[in-house]
């Protein structure tokens, strides 16, 4: 986005973000970059919520592993309170690393299935030393798993022995426990149900307010979106194609892959064998050969001859209140 | 769909199933009938027990559990007794799961496409179709690239293209009941509208019986005919989807449908006060009654059983007829 300067006010600033991974070759000799990210900028304020939303396979995980360090990016910056993370020193960044923390989409393989569920939360204190005192590491444990609805008892299970949602808490306790600055959510109340839910995220509204974290929070539940977001990028194929505050892109969505999405989403008032507007069709294309031009026009209902030789700008068209990545989005 | 339950038999049916850890009870007697061509969705409390009830189904309890009174019964044939090669010959082609976790059910050594076609192979397709049918299958739960993707590894997929991976495994024999454990949680709104439509069909076509495990009370409105809610390892409420949701008659589903978030409605969200009982710690009477905005006296020493709140609709409730008697949320939106 031509607009995006480096704002001191920050907390995360990605700018030209592009990574991904590299797989064998089509004939099977060297290997190929596929940019599952491919050119993304996006700003964390402190205190605030940024949502991303998009379809699966869109490089949303990608994105967040990209910032949390776990993924070296190709090319472009990522940048956690005022640090470049790609060329800082190891020193540097550990010191940064407990103001960031991430709850991964899928605990089970994210976290050792064996261990404990105390050890898992506290683990973190073991190499930021300062953030608890050891002798009140188990009354922490238990304050944090209370707050995310877990009895106390739960410290000394093993994370196997929980169920989905279990799990999902206590990876959320333990993103908790550092007292970062800002936390990647990823799919992190999706193992929920909608009660505990609820408590959640009132947790993380509440510790907003009272410690100023802020959440990029990735989801495919747009109700809960449009519930926390203060901004929210739609992503579609490793690309933000729209982004805005919750009401502009849930009340005047201005990009078709947008629009698609918005009426795809369930409802408590849809039944069975109603006829619902039909999702979107097509082949998804692959990271590994996006299309020409519009990376969404061979799924575009509106696609025109400019979009196949044109790739649309991520800017504010004639009519429009917010950016949008479509030649025809006024 | 006619309300087909009192003819068709059940392709699925469980009375009365318990099922523990050692003395820890985790499931507290649950009936269920899954019945050909309906879709029945199970909601509720995280840790209630949704998982363990269809893991019940398929043989497949973790180490440690064990079914231990009810009845479990496959295309009416006992389970109870059942040898591993009894099961393992129904898994898959009479019943097949969708797991909560996709990890759990890709093995990380072999490529996707290559675990889809062995289950094929292993009852005897060749080599060539094989192959082919599970790029198909691929395809039809929307993986992109189906044919490239056939020989990309479980850790190179995405969540939502693993979980869609999962789906195709399970649909593979054409199983008579499918049990799927949050099968669309990882997937964007469209795909998932795509799969429900996939799954609905079918149900409709082959006449599939499905049970639901579910979080998103939009996504059982979309596709379920009957609900029912779990909490504490009980079904304390159940009944066609329509009226469960409209008129809910256990204080646990109104709290449920009342924690879901509404645009109309900004602000902190509502969450039914309180947590669950802890593990071995029920209280006499009615395990909700510690959180409960309806508790009496007698919810303190009497455990409420499920019973008649209309036709077809059950709750296990001494005053559901004060629950039911205010208008939901759900309704007035409506
Ligand atoms: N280790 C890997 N090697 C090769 N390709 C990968 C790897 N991990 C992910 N990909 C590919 O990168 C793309 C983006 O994946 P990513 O996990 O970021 O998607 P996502 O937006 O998080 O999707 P979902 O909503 O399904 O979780 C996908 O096409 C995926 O197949
Ligand atoms: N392997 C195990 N060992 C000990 N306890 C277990 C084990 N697996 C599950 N449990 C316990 O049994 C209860 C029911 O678990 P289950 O996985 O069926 O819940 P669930 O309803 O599927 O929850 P969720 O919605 O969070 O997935 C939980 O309290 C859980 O902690
Ligand atoms: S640029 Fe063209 S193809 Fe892309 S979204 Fe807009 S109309 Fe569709
Ligand atoms: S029986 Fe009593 S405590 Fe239990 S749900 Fe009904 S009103 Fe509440
Ligand atoms: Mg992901
Ligand atoms: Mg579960």
């Amino acid at each position: 986005m031509s607009t995006t300067r480096t704002s001191p006010d920050a907390l995360l600033h990605i700018q030209d973000l592009h990574a991904g991974y590299t797989v064998p070759g089509r004939s099977g000799l060297g290997r190929r970059r596929v940019d599952a990210v491919a050119g993304v900028d996006l700003t964390v304020r402190p205190g605030r919520t940024v949502c991303i939303v998009g379809e699966s396979g869109c490089g949303k995980s990608t994105l967040a592993r990209s910032v949390v360090g776990l993924l070296e990016p190709f090319a472009g910056s990522v940048s956690f309170a005022g640090l470049d993370l790609a060329t800082a020193g190891r020193r540097e960044r550990r010191r940064v690393a407990h103001d960031l923390q991430m709850v991964f989409q899928d605990p089970y393989t994210s976290l050792n299935p064996r261990m404990r569920v105390a050890e898992i939360v506290a683990e973190g204190w073991h190499i930021h030393r300062d953030v608890v005192a050891p002798a009140a590491h188990s009354a922490e444990v238990a304050r944090l798993l209370d707050q995310v609805g877990l009895d106390a008892s739960y410290a000394t299970r093993r994370l196997h022995e929980l169920s989905g949602g279990q799990c999902q808490r206590v990876s959320i306790a333990r993103a908790l426990a550092l007292r970062p600055k800002l936390i990647v959510c990823d799919e992190a109340v999706s193992a929920l149900d909608v009660s505990v839910r609820a408590q959640i995220l009132n947790l993380l509204a509440d510790l907003q307010r009272e410690l100023g974290i802020a959440y990029l929070f990735i989801s495919h539940d747009l109700d809960v979106v449009r519930h926390i977001a203060d901004e929210v990028a739609v992503m579609y194929l490793g690309t933000i194609v729209e982004r805005g505050t919750a009401a502009q892109v849930f009340e005047s969505p201005r990009h078709p892959y947008t629009q698609a999405l918005l009426k795809a989403a369930p409802s408590v008032h849809d039944r069975p064998g109603a006829a619902k507007d039909l999702p979107l069709t097509g082949e998804v294309p692959s990271p590994s050969s996006p299309p020409t031009g519009c990376r969404f026009r061979t799924r575009c209902p509106l696609a025109a001859d400019i979009c196949a030789s044109e790739a649309p700008e991520l800017r504010v068209r004639d009519g429009g209140d917010h950016p949008a990545a479509c030649h025809f989005a006024g | 769909m006619p309300a087909t339950t009192v003819e068709t038999p059940a392709a699925a049916r469980m009375r009365n199933v318990h099922i523990a850890f050692g003395p820890r009870e985790v499931v507290r007697g649950v009936d269920l009938d899954l019945v050909p061509g309906r879709v029945t969705a199970l909601v509720g409390e995280s840790g209630s027990g949704k998982s363990l009830t269809s893991l019940a189904l398929m043989g497949l309890l973790p180490p440690g559990a064990t079914v231990s009174a009810g009845t479990v019964e496959i295309e009416g044939r006992d389970t109870a007794g059942f040898t591993d090669a009894q099961w393992r010959r129904l898994r898959g082609a009479k019943v097949a799961m969708v797991f909560q976790d996709p990890m759990a059910a890709l093995n990380p050594s072999f490529t996707v496409g290559w675990q889809i076609a062995e289950t094929l192979r292993r009852r005897g397709t060749g080599r060539r179709a094989a192959r082919e049918r599970a790029v198909e299958l691929m395809r039809t739960v929307g993986i992109p690239d189906a044919e490239a993707k056939y020989g990309a590894y479980p850790h190179e997929f995405s969540g939502g293209m693993r979980q869609r991976a999962v789906i195709a495994m399970a649909l593979t024999l054409d199983p008579a009941v499918l049990l799927a454990d949050e099968p669309t949680t990882a997937l964007d709104v469209t795909v998932q509208a795509q799969i429900l439509r996939l799954l609905a069909a079918r149900q409709t076509d082959a006449g599939m019986a499905m049970l639901l495990v579910s979080h998103d009370l939009g996504v059982v409105a979309r596709v379920a005919q009957d609900v029912a809610v779990m909490y504490a390892g009980r079904i304390v409420e159940t009944g066609a989807l329509d009226d469960v949701y409209t008129a809910p008659a256990h204080p646990y589903t109104r709290g449920l449908l009342d924690a879901v978030p509404d645009p109309a409605r900004p602000g902190r969200l509502i969450p039914i006060e309180g947590q669950p009982p802890a593990p071995g710690g029920l209280p006499a009477g009615c395990a909700f009654a510690p959180r409960c905005p309806y508790a009496t006296k007698v919810c303190g020493t009497e455990d409420p059983r499920l019973a008649a709140v209309g036709q077809g609709h059950e709750a296990a409730c001494h005053h559901s007829d004060k629950v039911q008697a205010q208008a939901t949320d759900v309704e007035a939106a409506s």
